[in-house]
């Protein structure tokens, strides 16, 4: 299964997905990722992108402050960009740096790594379409 | 006169061909920004290392790259995308929901499911703000993303106590299903921490719900008047997945001294075994879900 599986796969889809499978990591990711699309679209879920948090944060504030009454918290974690990093990273490895390390072997990159990410790939590509449609729409 | 309508011709032409090779650009630009929706003033950034798009030597250049990363740098989603299918054209999910102050604002609910490491943190920390603000419910839930279905279904499950999907169940000890944290309405009666979610409590406590919990969660299925609408975070497949195995390596052994070249080893060959995993049995899956990621 897709990684998205365990979150955008309902409770029912995962359970008939095990029975008709037998288990949770024999369920082909080809199969769950175009199911985890279809909810995505058809239970309208609302799709914020961390690398877009200024759009995302004005898409959230159109769902819940409509009034526009705390429009500083809603800059304060992304649209004015002064993004209050609450995250505890002291851990000194960046993930960009080990994915930049990662992406310097181009044979391992294209080769192995690009086809292993490739319906987790889609399913992103999907939710950021998804994401850039609803931030045209608030407007 | 003469002279003076010699000088003013030799000027026209002069502009025209200065004219002639500006449109010259613009077009020649265009055609390489072509794989974006509309033409793009500047160029798009050329990354360092190409991230997912064409490479050069292939007969593309990187302007025309059309991963994620290139949709977020030029802000627009490359024509190369398939469109969306009908399912998912209809936007209806971006009216109102509730607003602060006053409970007669609150129309539907709102359920945020986190996924890992995708801006949790800062989602979770502007619920709590806002609902302290505001007035409203928060509940946050975590390991909550594999409930059994009759949690949910059916009229019994209108005071269930959340319970997860007995074929989760794969190692000794599994994180439980809990409470992690609740900003409360004035109206309203705490909830009580590190215990299993029920849906009465959420339901009489919160506005917004949220956490490690997966779609088709919904403590107000029961109630007919009551509507919820999801939210979720995406991040980039490479990063978030990197991300995660950072993550995960040092919540197992805080102490690490891990470097930036280890870890890359490490993911290496965590890629190349589930590789190999494939190449037994095709149908396995790719990006497999074990664990936290």
């Amino acid at each position: 299964m897709t990684s998205f599986a365990k979150y955008l796969l309902t409770p029912e889809q995962k359970k008939e997905l095990v029975d008709k499978f037998g288990h949770a990591d024999k369920v082909p990711a080809s199969f769950s990722s175009e199911l985890v699309k279809r909810n995505l679209g058809e239970l309208n879920v609302v799709v914020g992108a961390v690398e877009r948090m200024g759009e995302s944060m004005r898409l959230l504030q159109t769902l819940i402050d409509f009034d526009g009454e705390q429009s500083e918290i809603f800059e304060i974690y992304g649209s004015g960009g002064r993004q209050k990093n609450v995250s505890k990273n002291k851990r000194g490895v960046s993930s960009a740096e080990v994915l930049e390390l990662l992406m310097e072997d181009k044979e391992f990159w294209r080769k192995v790594a690009k086809p292993y990410f490739e319906y987790d790939q889609s399913i992103s590509n999907f939710a950021l379409q998804l994401h850039f449609k609803q931030v045209e729409g608030t407007y | 006169m003469n002279s003076r309508m010699k000088i003013l011709s030799m000027l026209s032409v002069a502009t025209l061909l200065v004219l002639w090779r500006q449109i010259s650009i613009f077009f020649k630009q265009a055609n390489v920004d072509g794989a974006f929706n509309t033409v793009a003033v500047t160029p798009p950034p050329v990354h360092p290392a190409s991230y997912s798009g064409k490479e050069e030597g292939e007969g593309f250049t990187q302007y025309i790259d059309d991963s994620y990363h290139a949709a977020i740098e030029v802000g627009k989603i490359p024509l190369s995308w398939p469109p969306l299918p009908d399912f998912a054209k209809k936007i209806t999910n971006t009216q109102p929901i509730m607003s602060c102050i006053g409970s007669d604002k609150v129309l539907d609910r709102l359920v945020f499911i986190h996924m890992f490491k995708t801006a949790g943190s800062t989602i979770r920390t502007l619920f709590r703000e806002y609902s302290k603000k505001c007035d409203r419910g928060w509940v946050c839930v975590t390991d909550c993303s594999d409930l059994d279905p009759s949690s949910f279904i059916g009229k019994e499950s209108i005071d269930a106590v959340w319970q997860p999907r007995e074929d989760s169940k794969t190692w000794d000890n599994p994180p439980k299903c809990r409470i992690k944290d609740q900003v409360t309405r004035t109206d309203s009666r705490d909830v009580e921490f590190e215990r299993p979610p029920e849906n009465e409590r959420i339901r009489n406590n919160a506005d917004i719900l949220g956490g490690h919990l997966s779609l088709g969660v919904n403590p107000w299925a029961q109630q007919d008047h009551i509507n919820v609408r999801y939210l979720t975070f995406v991040r980039d497949t490479p990063i978030k997945f990197v991300s995660g195995l950072i993550y995960t390596t040092f919540q197992m052994d805080p102490a690490t001294t891990t470097t930036v070249q280890q870890m890359s080893v490490k993911i290496k060959k965590r890629i190349l075994k589930a590789r190999d995993k494939v190449r037994e049995n095709p149908k396995l899956v790719k990006c497999e879900s074990r664990g936290s990621y």
